[in-house]
């Protein structure tokens, strides 16, 4: 699948771009239950959308216009844009998994501020 | 090397909202981050000799670098190498692996993706390395947009009241170089076989922009069949708080576990090893991960090798084994705060820079007269593990901004530039992106 219209000129570096959207209200929710810790949670599927022709708004591959319920620009993760390579067969971990949560990944790292890039 | 005035083109961020990665930060003309949201636009022109020299000093440089950590790690008497990773405040649970890691050949060495040099030009015509951002280099995706925004202005605005030189060409190899050493790493690593994660932290929105840049390198140029993910730091919340995505984790045998509870076997990241470091200390996980990491079979971009160059101590140890060398010509005379040499007492006393040890984006980052601060940055809790004190070296100003010139180093080449403007004499974390030009158009006087 490419990305990017086809009319669309190639001459320099083209992002991918569009991203992905999780859709959880509407006729057809697009989730499904899981149950996950001994409860049930809602595993939401992110669906792939680009960039319309008007500034600012998405489409989705069929063309729909997907509204936005927040003002701003669209800040969607752009890393479910392309279809994705499958994944290779993994090894499972082994014992305890550490590092996840407040004592973990992430704990000691000091800011350098906000804002800015 | 000059400044020029170029105009701001019109829909300027509608074209890097389709062109670029960054593209929210670039495109806000409130931030100014990127040149064309101030009133009067500019970019910087070199010539070609200009061009020349930052290549051959960004080389040069990555040469001095090798050298250097060959001597680092030389064990000449008993205990050298342990007293200077002591010396750079790397805990000692992590020596053996980090030896490990610059000597290990067999099966494959530790491959590093790309380095960048940031580096002072003077009015005098001098390159000063300021700093090496070894392990976390950001701003690739600005490289990349700033040839997007040259190849748009000579297609589109010649035509306008500010035309490029019609030779005008740009020092930009970045994607070119990247793409190879990505080529490199899928050899030595099977990327086919082993996927490669990404850890960004959730909260930093520029982490995930460079992730995204380089996988979109690495499938447009190498192969889009390699598996890529992902990984978050802590944990990625939807707007309702709800969990979306586990974060990083760690197994007993210290390898990375990704959010679905695999192992992750080729890792690039965007956080410092020191700060990995003290995440495992705090979990008490720092026995299987030092473990781990010194057997080596799980890789990791950049490796931990690089820890030693990012640290602002090897800064002070470089200018003690390269000052009287040909590499001298680029360093700036440094020393560890604690230094009491004479070297070190006469930069002590006048105008000088104060810098911790590890830190980025100009945090803990003072000027320093002798007799009082002139400027200081915040210092976000950075400069615990000691400073380093640098010689003061004035940047070269355009338009009311201080710039600096970061070059980029790939697999030993030059891979191309990109500047930064600050309004500080310290480049901080809101800073200005300005594009360069090269060409010798204009810059000789005709005889």
């Amino acid at each position: 699948m490419r990305t990017f219209p086809d009319a669309q000129n190639t001459g320099y570096y083209q992002p991918r771009f569009g991203g992905s959207y999780f859709h959880p209200f509407g006729l057809v929710p697009s989730f499904i239950l899981l149950n996950y810790a001994g409860s049930q949670r809602r595993l939401y599927q992110p669906s792939t959308v680009y960039q319309s022709s008007t500034p600012g708004q998405v489409v989705t591959p069929n063309g729909q216009v997907i509204s936005n319920r927040q003002s701003g620009v669209v800040t969607a993760p752009r890393h479910t844009a392309a279809p994705a390579p499958a994944r290779p067969k993994g090894t499972a971990a082994r014992g305890t998994i550490r590092g996840r949560g407040s004592q973990g990944f992430g704990s000691t790292y000091k800011s350098t501020g906000r804002g800015g890039k | 090397m000059r400044p020029i005035k170029i105009i701001r083109r019109p829909h300027w961020q509608r074209h890097i909202r389709e062109n670029a990665y960054q593209a929210d930060v670039l495109s806000d003309a409130k931030q100014k981050y990127w040149v064309e949201s101030l009133p009067q636009p500019f970019a910087i022109q070199f010539d070609t000799q200009e061009e020349s020299a930052i290549a051959d000093a960004t080389e040069s440089l990555w040469e001095m670098c090798v050298e250097f950590l060959d001597w680092f790690f030389t064990e000449e008497t008993a205990g050298d190498v342990d007293q200077r990773l002591a010396q750079l405040k790397i805990p000692a649970a992590y020596w053996q692996a980090i030896k490990n890691s610059w000597e290990r050949e067999d099966p494959v060495e530790d491959l590093s993706l790309c380095s960048r040099f940031d580096f002072a030009l003077t009015e005098a015509g001098d390159i000063k390395l300021l700093e090496i951002n070894g392990e976390t280099p950001l701003l690739g995706a600005e490289t990349i947009y700033q040839w997007n925004w040259y190849a748009d202005y000579m297609r589109n605005h010649q035509k306008s009241a500010a035309p490029l030189p019609s030779n005008a060409t740009q020092f930009n190899d970045y994607w070119e170089k990247v793409a190879g050493q990505w080529r490199r790493i899928n050899e030595a690593y099977n990327l086919k076989k082993t996927g490669i994660s990404f850890l960004v932290d959730e909260s930093l929105e520029e982490d995930l922009e460079m992730a995204m840049q380089l996988i979109q390198i690495l499938h447009d140029e190498v192969d889009e069949s390699i598996y890529t993910q992902i990984v978050y730091l802590r944990e990625l919340l939807d707007d309702q708080g709800e969990l979306v995505q586990r974060g990083l984790g760690l197994d007993e045998e210290g390898y990375f576990i990704d959010h679905i509870n695999e192992r992750i076997p080729l890792l690039w990241k965007m956080y410092d090893w020191s700060d990995l470091e003290n995440d495992m200390a705090q979990s008490g996980s720092t026995e299987a991960f030092s473990q781990r990491l010194a057997v080596g079979d799980m890789k990791v971009i950049e490796p931990l090798w690089k820890q030693v160059l990012s640290n602002k101590g090897a800064m002070a140890l470089m200018w003690e084994q390269f000052q009287t060398s040909s590499y001298g010509q680029y360093l700036l005379a440094t020393y560890f705060e604690t230094d009491i040499s004479m070297g070190s007492t006469e930069l002590a006393v006048g105008m000088h820079v104060r810098k911790p040890l590890l830190g980025m984006e100009g945090v803990g980052i003072s000027i320093e007269t002798g007799v009082g601060e002139l400027e200081k940055r915040d210092n976000f809790g950075y400069g615990e593990e000691g400073f380093i004190i640098q010689e003061y070296v004035e940047l070269a100003q355009a338009f009311g901004y201080h710039y600096m010139l970061g070059s980029w180093a790939v697999d030993g080449e030059a891979a191309g530039v990109i500047l930064r403007g600050d309004t500080s004499r310290v480049t901080g974390r809101h800073c200005l992106i300005i594009p360069h030009i090269i060409s010798d158009d204009g810059l000789y006087i005709p005889e």
